[in-house]
């Protein structure tokens, strides 16, 4: 038997939550031809995880920064509700300055908090998921330091992924305070795993409440044993 | 001018599904014209955090009713007087908590809870507050505003206070309000997503009224029923996975 309820009332999310996830993705030359076009789906399964999810879809904010061209870092779009995302189709080329493109990323989520408590908005903590598959190609020892900053001052979770055998596992566990075991490093192009792993993650962060320790689904299908 | 209350806690769809008890609990005493009540959030990551909810719950409404009842806790009471009290009925429960912790060798903080309550008469009450959750009363003359204490989370909102931790007494907030009130609501955080308005202000009237008008027309236990098949209903697994309590008082 149903439990009575109450007739006519509306039950409605009012609450306006939001969690960041800023992607940092590295695009550059090496990532040509079957690297790119797996992250570009795996870019779509997140969108369409993400939908997917009716909580986690008007939750969970986005934004993409590409790292490419001739040493540039670019915001493609801007932070935009999961439910609004459409992803991007990347394109590969040019090098990778990876610092730059984590401290625009690191002022884009300032800049995103700052207009969560104009407007009054409550937020979970911001991820920075930082993909690369080689070096960086830029003086990026102070904004690796800055990010080590924000995470420690508890500004921001920082996720270094190593993609295939050239990525600088090193190089990128410097951007956060735990160093190589901050880096997962990819088995293969498990792009799909990866991403359906974020998603999960996502749904997860998204809901969490306080007291509640966020247990993270498992890395194993598309990592290798702890780095 | 008796109270009539309903209160009913619903367990969230991920407590649920991991086969983990409802973490929040209420507890609340009526008598005459005089309002008692508090609501406790128990940490989700914490494996006694139901109990310790039921236990701060229990503890600081039955030693706030009794020094109502013994006139030490009045409506002449003031706002300062009032936090002295709430902060030895805190003191006391977690006493007693500590206790039972030591004795199960466990540490406090695996009870870890939030706490919001009231104690309330005719034309004047007060909320006491440590951590998320809100208490609203709503005045006899709705174009007064509702009266709202809010939650206290850290910069992120899976962050909170809680009644356990060392620093309690500095999280501790008290609201005072002196007017005529219709009705008292406790909630936790859980379901302030739906009960509570864009912007936390007040209550959210497309849920409320309904509520209300519902809750003036039944019994006590009917009303009761009522809220508990709400508060369950799926329609809010759609909006939090959380526990979720509501405590609404109407004074007839």
């Amino acid at each position: 038997m149903t439990p009575p309820m109450i007739p006519d009332v509306q039950l409605i999310d009012n609450s306006e939550q939001r969690t960041p996830l800023a992607l940092v993705l590295d695009c550059s030359g090496s990532m040509d031809g079957a690297p790119i076009d797996q992250l570009n789906q795996g870019l779509s399964l997140l969108e369409q995880e993400l939908k997917g999810d009716t909580i986690a879809a008007k939750r969970v904010r986005l934004l993409v920064v590409k790292i490419g061209g001739n040493d540039e870092a670019q915001v493609v779009g801007d932070w935009i509700d999961a439910m609004e995302f459409v992803a991007p189709s990347l394109q590969a080329g040019g090098t990778t300055p990876t610092g730059l493109a984590v401290d625009l990323a690191l002022s884009k989520i300032e800049e995103e908090k700052q207009r969560f408590k104009q407007s009054g908005v409550a937020y979970t903590r911001p991820w920075l998921f930082l993909m690369s598959d080689g070096s960086p190609t830029d003086d990026w020892q102070g904004a690796a330091e800055r990010c080590r900053q924000a995470e420690k001052a508890n500004k921001v979770a920082v996720f270094p992924i190593a993609v295939g055998d050239e990525a600088n596992s090193a190089t990128l566990g410097e951007f956060s305070g735990k160093g190589l075991l901050a880096v997962k490093q990819m088995r293969g192009l498990k792009f799909r795993e990866l991403f359906l792993w974020l998603s999960a993650s996502m749904k997860v962060v998204s809901q969490s409440r306080p007291g509640g320790k966020v247990q993270l689904p498992t890395t194993d299908n598309w990592s290798s044993a702890p780095t | 001018m008796a109270w009539r209350v309903f209160a009913a806690s619903a367990i969230g769809s991920s407590h649920r599904e991991d086969g983990r008890p409802c973490q929040d609990a209420f507890a609340l005493r009526a008598q005459g014209e005089t309002l008692v009540a508090a609501v406790c959030d128990g940490a989700g990551s914490c494996e006694l955090s139901h109990f310790g909810a039921r236990a701060l719950s229990e503890s600081v409404v039955r030693s706030l009713a009794a020094r109502a009842q013994g006139q030490i806790l009045c409506p002449d009471t003031t706002e300062d007087k009032f936090k002295t009290l709430v902060q030895d009925a805190i003191a006391e429960a977690r006493e007693v908590l500590e206790a039972t912790a030591k004795s199960a060798g466990k540490d406090l903080s695996a009870y870890a809870s939030t706490l919001v309550g009231v104690v309330a008469w005719t034309s004047r009450g007060h909320f006491f507050h440590v951590g998320d959750g809100y208490a609203v009363a709503r005045p006899c003359a709705p174009e007064m505003g509702d009266i709202v204490s809010l939650p206290e989370n850290g910069e992120y909102v899976n962050e909170t206070y809680f009644v356990t931790g060392g620093e309690w007494r500095e999280h501790l907030r008290t609201v005072c309000f002196e007017q005529a009130i219709a009705t008292v609501v406790l909630m936790s955080d859980g379901a302030a997503l739906f009960a509570m308005a864009k912007g936390h202000q007040e209550l959210h009237r497309p849920f409320i009224d309904p509520v209300q008008r519902y809750l003036d027309q039944v019994s006590e236990a009917e009303g009761t029923e009522a809220l508990a098949g709400t508060l369950g209903a799926p329609g809010t697994d759609a909006i939090t996975n959380d526990d979720k309590t509501l405590l609404i008082a109407r004074k007839l």
